[in-house]
């Protein structure tokens, strides 16, 4: 299985999904085009990854972490990520225990806000971090 | 000496055709000296936008008003504010205005309307756009019904919503006017009225208050 990449643009985040480490990293701006489109091949690759992981019957020895470094999402980029996210936490069942990063910057309360409504609606911690 | 405009007394008479003549006024010129108006500074308008929205429109348009940013002295927390207000409501037009064949000249009653405005310490965010007359009462109850709810009952609301799964056939995911209404923290105005027997213009204010940082 290849890793994940797709390169940023004026209104696309920059994806770098890593099979061999297990690090998942989202950054830049989201409101693609077509969102759908986006976060779907993103979906496709965690449910294939998955999959993978299972078959072979080892998860990567640091865990899976995912980073989301993002300086803002349209509302439909935030349900695709809340999609994405259950997916990576539902590998609990396999004794992962996922380290999810937020990063902010430090002037932008909204940002920090949107995380913690994601982490609410999924239940789960996150680490909030700033933006160098 | 720089030229100043004294302040003109107000009534709530002239306060509309006051305002009407500091936005239309223009910067004064004497002896080589220019100054603005401190009201004038104060109250602009950052985007005024007539014409059909597409992807590339809502791209324009936030290039726009982030080239203003720093010469308007518009902090971080301000702007991502109105940033993300801009988005959802431009993104609602693009999602659900009817009505409109393309190619139609602007300044039609089918004509969208966006503007960002600002005025006495908030910044005032302007969607209008047609809509047809049968998509109006679930479009209306969902806008009162957020009307009614505090920050905490918006909150709630939002995880019921990213949590359903649902996307509509023109893939919005339902978040956008929830999402306006946490950033402004007050009541969304709106009203619609007849354009013909098919469609009606909604027309959406949005008012976000400047902060401090």
């Amino acid at each position: 299985m290849l890793p994940f990449y797709s390169g940023s643009s004026d209104f696309s985040p920059k994806a770098e999904f890593s099979n061999s480490t297990g690090l998942f990293e989202l950054s830049g701006v989201s409101r693609p085009e077509n969102v759908s489109a986006f976060y779907s091949q993103l979906i496709d690759w965690l449910k294939a990854y998955e999959q993978e992981c299972v078959q072979a019957g080892s998860w990567p020895g640091k865990g899976i972490r995912v980073n989301i470094k993002l300086t803002y999402c349209n509302s439909a980029s935030s349900k695709y990520i809340f999609q994405m996210l259950e997916i990576i936490l539902s590998w609990k069942k396999y004794g992962i225990q996922p380290v999810i990063n937020w990063y902010y910057d430090e002037s932008d309360d909204k940002m920090r806000d949107d995380g913690q409504d994601l982490a609410d609606a999924l239940e789960y911690d996150f680490n909030y971090l700033t933006l160098n | 000496m720089p030229y100043k405009i004294r302040a003109l007394p107000e009534t709530k008479s002239s306060q509309n055709s006051f305002h009407t003549w500091l936005v239309q006024s223009k910067p004064i010129i004497l002896n080589g000296h220019i100054s603005l108006n401190p009201y004038l500074l104060e109250n602009y308008t950052l985007l005024d936008h007539q014409g059909i929205i597409h992807y590339e429109t809502i791209g324009e348009l936030i290039h726009t008003f982030k080239d203003q940013i720093h010469a308007r002295g518009i902090q971080t927390g301000t702007y991502k504010k109105v940033l993300l207000v801009m988005i959802e409501s431009l993104e609602n037009i693009m999602k659900h205005s009817e009505c409109c064949p393309s190619g139609q000249a602007p300044g039609t009653k089918y004509t969208p309307v966006f503007t960002v405005r600002k005025n006495l310490g908030q910044f005032i965010i302007l969607s209008s756009n047609a809509v047809k007359k049968q998509n109006i009462p679930p479009f209306k109850d969902k806008l009162d019904y957020l009307n009614t709810l505090d920050q905490q009952g918006l909150k709630e609301f939002y995880k019921k919503t990213i949590t359903n799964g649902l996307f509509t056939n023109r893939g919005g995911a339902g978040l956008g006017l929830i999402e306006i209404a946490k950033i402004s923290g007050k009541k969304i105005t709106y009203e619609f009225s007849p354009i013909d027997d098919h469609c009606d213009r909604f027309n959406m204010t949005i008012t976000i208050d400047e902060t401090a940082n």
